[in-house]
């Protein structure tokens, strides 16, 4: 075998990857460069999250789920407010 | 499209910069034969060539705002696919070792395909029993026709380290085709 037709063989050692190569690509940017937190799914389930948490947390804090708790007015009187005026 | 096909790769760099990301695919399009050729030629296996091919255009669009429009798109991207290649090689051989059997090349010879895709298949066995610095030479100087200083650019070794690794590369391919894997070039 001379250098010479191996070299043009090696010419021919070319090789293309699949129609849908650019597709594949760019969807695997999409999925990397779209940090995991953000993706819609995940962005869900945060926010249910978010909402559970803080419920426990008025829960804990004034051991009912009423509306004024989750407001935090649990512990507001007007009798509060009345000292407070004559106060001044 | 016809309109991106008519820009350079540095227009095409700058209008993804600028938020086009169409202009990506085109620059995929372009370059995609070349990744694919510098992995398949390293390394010898196409779902690998692949998983490489997907790294190098990802990376590339990672580091896009940092890319000096000095050097080609192309020479960019080979160097990557080298870099990436190489990398693989050395997982290969502290992971899974692997040796290319001469019953397998001679499989690969006597199959149904037509003789110049077994003609290929041969070849590129017998790129894969060089050592992949002689491998890696052939692979850019031979195979996607850079010259001898380009070569050396890409691979980071001096020009006379090139064309000597090119000379032992290619009278070794010789032996390996001819002796081990039996080749007959008609």
């Amino acid at each position: 075998m001379s250098t010479h037709k191996l070299e043009n063989q090696l010419k021919d050692q070319q090789y293309t990857f699949s129609a849908n190569f650019a597709a594949e690509v760019l969807e695997g940017i999409r999925r990397e460069i779209i940090p995991i937190l953000l993706q819609p799914r995940w962005l869900f389930l945060e926010i249910a999250a978010s909402v559970v948490l803080c419920m426990v947390s008025v829960y804990l804090q004034d051991g009912n789920l009423s509306v004024e708790a989750i407001l935090g007015l649990s512990e507001y009187s007007e009798m509060t407010d009345y000292y407070g005026y004559v106060q001044l | 499209m016809r309109d991106k096909i008519s820009n350079t790769d540095f227009e095409l760099v700058n209008k993804v910069l600028n938020g086009d990301d169409s202009c990506f695919e085109e620059l995929i399009n372009r370059h995609q034969s070349l990744v694919a050729s510098v992995a398949m030629n390293m390394l010898g296996d196409w779902d690998e060539a692949q998983e490489i091919g997907h790294q190098v255009f990802i990376r590339f669009y990672k580091s896009l705002s940092k890319f000096k429009q000095e050097a080609k798109v192309s020479t960019y991207l080979t160097r990557i696919s080298m870099n990436l290649s190489l990398n693989t090689l050395k997982r290969r051989k502290v992971y899974a070792p692997r040796s290319y059997t001469l019953e397998h090349a001679g499989l690969a010879y006597q199959s149904d395909v037509s003789t110049d895709i077994a003609n290929k298949e041969l070849i590129n066995k017998g790129l894969q029993m060089l050592e992949e610095k002689h491998r890696s030479v052939v692979t850019l100087r031979m195979i996607q026709g850079y010259d001898t200083l380009e070569t050396a650019n890409i691979l980071g070794i001096p020009k006379g380290t090139v064309l000597s690794r090119l000379k032992r590369g290619i009278d070794k391919l010789k032996v390996i085709l001819i002796n081990d894997l039996k080749y007959e070039h008609t």
